[in-house]
């Protein structure tokens, strides 16, 4: 079995910085059955969700001075892909596109987002992260027949949204 | 799923708030009201609520029925009251103005125009706080600025009830000690409630938003916004207390007041330590123009504190006039301004390219405005305003109206180019065709993807 890849976010957390991109970095890189060792400051609630959807089970462990470690591994049976249903979002694919929209001023994440979109099949489903809840994104969705989920993280500095991509107009 | 939606009447509100300012800034530059009249006479008074409901609440309340629903993630209860709360406000406003002119000899006017209008006005403003605090309350958490804008409301109910008693008793409806408590009295708590609970409250919460947006800055948590919000509620509670004081025993208890000068001036640093800090965490390294203007309005914010605090200790008219001046024209109308500049182009992007978004190539905002041009509009604005505050407490009545005129001069600019927004006058080429929306009604989601 393949080493897992080990990163730690603990010095990009402890300057206020986002570890978010990084992660996704790290788990784009991953080999084919590769695990990812993560080290934070914190126990990465969020994160877990998003690394399920992807087909990661994790096992996380408290370290000496608050610190985590979490080991990613793949769940080769999770990954296996049923019907996605737009109602559903337990059913939905992996992510196929991922946007760092937290940079950006309003209105550039609806349009990244947006174009984004235009370029998926239906069914893809695209990951974005943002400074803020994208109120004014939602009534475009829904008149171009996409589904979404969102959250904000627990710390409500950012905001998850998955979108389902509807068929294309 | 919540989602926000563009308010219909935002811009007919905003514009109407243009106009009151262009005349109050007019008749100044004229040489109306104070120099040439007392603080408290009805030409200044004229003047004063011109600028303080014709201009910024007018402003206020026409950014609050598009940000609120956005700030809770919840739609406007009742938006198709929009309409009357305007026709409300400015109907009363201009009964208000010619009770006033009664009090003038103005021919055809009388005085018992004083109490409809402020009547019309109670009613208006009652309805808005209605429709805004009902979609409030909607919100899942009240979040922080929410709570200051809740409280700004109560501050505007306070106002404009204290507002119609006082116009009750300079129309000699109600007379005897009341009366003459109510007038010497009366009038500091009513401007009090209106531009420091009223105003500057809703001001405070819109920004905290606003500011870490259009900065891509991480909202400020922490203590120190809860302190600003606490110290607000409390000074509040003091100034309620202390009108209940004068309706009861027809006086004021000083130390009330006193105490909650106090707190709002500790509040206001506290607030725009926030803001400093907000500028220093951004995320976006250059100021877009509207983020630059708004350092002018918070500074002047800054400087009227100051000159609020000499008025209160030496008690001269013209450090009270000054002190009002820089904050009504300098923090809360700068401040006003510098937004409009921003959210007038964004309300017509999103109107006219919503749809377009990843179908086509959309323009950026910015390129709705031209902003090499607009900056000197701005600075024109700031400098004369500031030199307006200097006149009053120096005294220099015609200079005074010249730093109007200059006033007057850089607001038309602005609303040129607020204008050349609306009408897409600025884009690049290839939008140049694209179907124009109408000057002051957006047209409705529906109407613009049939």
């Amino acid at each position: 079995m393949t080493e897992a890849l080990e990163l730690d976010v603990r010095p990009i957390l402890r300057n206020g910085g986002e570890p978010f991109g990084a992660i996704m970095g790290a788990v784009n890189s991953l080999r084919p059955g590769q695990a990812l060792r993560l080290i934070a400051t914190f126990r990465p609630e969020p994160l877990f969700t998003v690394m399920a959807a992807k087909g990661y089970d994790h096992q996380a462990t408290p370290l000496e001075g608050g610190d985590w470690q979490v080991l990613f591994t793949p769940n080769v049976a999770g990954v296996e892909a049923g019907t996605s249903s737009p109602d559903n979002p337990d059913t939905w694919p992996d992510p196929t596109r991922y946007l760092d929209c937290l940079d950006m001023d309003p209105p550039e994440p609806m349009v990244q987002i947006l174009s984004a979109l235009q370029a998926m099949e239906e069914g893809e489903v695209l990951f974005a992260l943002l400074g803020r809840e994208p109120l004014f994104l939602f009534p475009e969705l829904q008149a171009r027949g996409h589904a979404w989920v969102g959250e904000f993280d627990a710390e409500a500095t950012s905001y998850r949204l998955m979108v389902r991509a509807g068929t294309k107009a | 799923m919540q989602m926000a939606t563009l308010s219909r009447w935002t811009l007919t509100y905003f514009a109407c708030a243009l106009v009151a300012l262009m005349l109050a800034l007019g008749m100044i530059a004229l040489g109306y009201g104070y120099p040439a009249d007392d603080l408290a006479a009805p030409r200044t008074l004229i003047l004063v609520h011109l600028v303080s409901i014709g201009w910024l609440s007018t402003l206020m309340l026409g950014a609050l029925f598009q940000f609120l629903p956005v700030l809770v993630g919840r739609d406007l209860v009742g938006a198709a009251l929009a309409p009357m709360v305007l026709f409300a406000i400015l109907a009363g406003l201009a009964c208000l103005v010619c009770g006033f002119g009664s009090l003038e000899g103005w021919p055809g006017t009388s005085g018992e125009m004083l109490p409809v209008g402020g009547a019309l006005l109670l009613a208006g403003f009652a309805l808005a706080a209605g429709v805004l605090l009902a979609t409030l309350l909607q919100g899942v958490d009240l979040n922080l600025p929410a709570g200051f804008i809740a409280l700004a409301l109560l501050s505007l109910l306070m106002t404009a009830l204290l507002g119609e008693t006082l116009a009750s008793t300079l129309a000699g409806l109600v007379g005897g000690a009341f009366s003459v408590a109510m007038i010497t009295d009366g009038l500091p708590l009513h401007a009090s409630l209106g531009l420091g609970g009223w105003l500057t409250l809703a001001a405070i919460g819109v920004s905290y938003r606003l500011v870490s947006m259009f900065l891509v800055a991480p909202e400020r948590t922490g203590p120190r916004p809860r302190i600003v919000l606490w110290l607000a509620c409390v000074g509040l509670a003091g100034l309620c207390l202390a009108v209940a004081w004068l309706l009861l025993f027809n006086l004021v208890w000083w130390p009330l007041p006193t105490l909650s000068g106090l707190l709002a001036l500790t509040a206001v640093a506290a607030y725009l330590a926030d803001m400093v800090a907000l500028y220093r965490t951004r995320r976006r390294a250059s100021l877009e123009l509207h983020m630059l203007a708004a350092i002018g309005a918070f500074a002047m914010l800054a400087i009227g504190a100051a000159a609020l605090i000499a008025a209160r200790w030496l008690d001269q008219d013209r450090l009270w006039a000054a002190a009002l001046y820089i904050l009504a024209l300098g923090w809360l109308g700068g401040l006003g301004l510098s937004m409009l500049y921003k959210i007038v182009p964004f309300l017509t992007w999103l109107e006219c390219f919503a749809p377009l978004m990843g179908r086509a190539p959309t323009p950026r905002v910015q390129d709705l405005v031209r902003e090499d041009q607009s900056r000197w509009w701005f600075a024109l604005y700031g400098a004369a305003t500031l030199a307006g505050g200097v006149m009053l407490l120096t005294e220099q009545a015609s200079l005074l109206r010249l730093a109007a005129g200059g006033q007057l001069v850089a607001v038309a600019l602005v609303i040129h180019q607020l204008v050349r927004a609306r009408k897409l006058a600025n884009l690049p080429d290839p939008w140049r065709n694209h179907p124009r929306p109408t000057l002051l009604l957006p047209a409705s989601r529906r109407k613009a993807t049939s």
